[in-house]
């Protein structure tokens, strides 16, 4: 068993002591949320940078596959095809989905960032996080309307746990500074 | 050398809690430390430790404006992504002959915008912000500087979207507001009115306000303006510059010390690209 250093011989704990005891371990439990909102956003960047990678990489046999399938359905129909316009519509759906991919996984980057951070700059890190991530979802959202579907439940679960380290984060940052206020007060 | 403070109370005495811990004991009235299971003095049983979190126990003065402020941000962002949706998947529906026009468009922009007036007039009065005093010197000084701010942000605006016309083929939105169906000034109301009014009093008073209290200045404009640039989803291509006018805007409002500047900076930028597109 783990014998508490400050306390060797197990003796009954004042008032006092407990309560600290009991800060400290409010403490611990705002540092344990931080932690986990350290590895959502760690989770959250690697995923999106790793799927997106792969979107940005294949942006040309993507954009092919799709606007192939759509002239056969027009060709089907007995339309005609304007093959210089159509090259044009792909050369820029090539370029859309190259941008759009590429600045995803720079997102990805700021995710991964912002769980780095977290400890040092807890509320801008949880707040620009969960900011940022609720807004890619309802970008993405209107870009493409069917993703919202997608791992729905996943996004709840982050969104909460995101609101949840902010509320931590507000509370580290105020019990940190009512502490160096009182640190300050004692020095003088 | 550290020396341990010296504690002279005597053993029986119950140790002063620190203030940003303090409760009252319901039974005797007496200031507690707020995770204490029991009372000290009357050993009264107290909240339960695991309650200690939530934010709610802390008195009204000392909760965080940004936690409210957040919740608001995200009901504006749904009614706008819903907003979104309705006119992509009218517009997916209908046949290319009977594309929605800009009645239709008017119409769900009047509907939109009503929602989240409502949601941002709510936002207002329900939440409490500190006062922030501003230097004269600033103040005098904000409005040519936003105006030359305003003239860049414009300038930057015009030659991002010039450039997603030539090299990416994009249509804008605002190509088919001059259809004949509506008026100016009914899009000079919603565009630009509307907006510079109800988003200013959000993004640059409440949002603004709030994240001061705990990132200061410069974290709270640039993190407003990121806020602000996503609660335009509908027109998601136009974010990066969206991003550039809201940070021209946060400043206006830190450097003038009120929303007037703001305020008619947004309006003026709004006017200037609305009446660009409408010739």
């Amino acid at each position: 068993m783990a014998v508490d250093p400050k306390n060797p011989y197990g003796a009954p704990l004042t008032s006092g002591e407990k309560s600290s005891q009991l800060g400290s371990l409010s403490q611990s439990a705002r540092t344990g949320q931080l932690k986990q909102a350290r590895v959502i956003l760690i989770v959250v960047g690697v995923l999106t940078i790793a799927f997106n990678l792969f979107f940005l990489l294949g942006a040309e046999a993507q954009v092919n596959r799709a606007l192939d399938g759509e002239v056969r359905k027009l060709q089907g129909q007995g339309m005609m095809i304007d093959q210089q316009k159509l090259q044009e519509i792909r050369e820029n759906a090539v370029r859309l989905t190259q941008i759009v991919s590429g600045a995803t996984v720079l997102l990805g980057f700021v995710f991964v960032v912002l769980g780095i951070v977290v400890y040092s700059i807890p509320v801008p890190a949880t707040v620009l996080g969960l900011v940022l991530y609720v807004g890619a979802v309802a970008i993405f959202g209107v870009l493409e309307p069917t993703t919202l579907a997608h791992g729905w439940l996943f996004k709840i679960l982050i969104i909460v746990g995101l609101f949840k380290s902010v509320q931590a984060a507000l509370a580290y940052q105020r019990e940190k500074q009512a502490a160096e206020a009182a640190a300050f007060g004692t020095t003088i | 050398m550290n020396e341990e403070p010296v504690d002279y109370r005597s053993a029986d005495e119950p140790a002063e809690p620190p203030l940003h811990f303090l409760t009252t004991c319901w039974r005797c009235r007496k200031a507690v430390a707020a995770d204490t299971p029991t009372c000290p003095y009357c050993a009264a049983r107290l909240a339960a430790p695991d309650m200690l979190h939530r934010a709610s126990r802390l008195p009204a003065a000392e909760r965080s404006p940004l936690l409210p402020v957040l919740v608001g941000f995200a009901i504006l962002l749904g009614v706008n992504l819903l907003h979104a949706l309705i006119i992509r998947v009218q517009a997916t529906m209908a046949p290319a002959q009977a594309q929605p026009g800009s009645q239709e468009l008017l119409v769900h922009a009047v509907i939109g915008e009503l929602i989240s007036t409502v949601v941002i007039l709510i936002a207002v009065l329900r939440v409490r912000l500190p006062a922030t005093p501003v230097a004269g010197s600033a103040r005098i000084l904000a409005w040519p500087l936003s105006l030359m701010g305003l003239a860049g942000g414009l300038a930057l605006n015009l030659a991002y979207h010039r450039f997603l016309k030539d090299h990416l083929g994009m249509i804008m939105l605002e190509n088919l507001l001059n259809d004949g169906q509506t008026t100016l000034g009914w899009w000079v109301f919603i565009i630009c009115v509307q907006p510079a009014i109800v988003e200013e009093l959000f993004f640059r008073h409440l949002v603004l306000g709030s994240l001061r209290t705990t990132l200061g200045g410069h974290g709270a404009v640039w993190l407003s303006s990121v806020m602000f640039a996503l609660a335009h989803i509908g027109t998601p291509i136009s974010l990066p510059v969206l991003m550039v006018l809201g940070v021209v805007l946060g400043y206006a409002r830190w450097g003038s010390g009120g929303l007037a500047l703001p305020m008619v900076l947004h309006f003026l930028h709004n006017l200037f690209v609305l009446l660009l597109e409408w010739r």
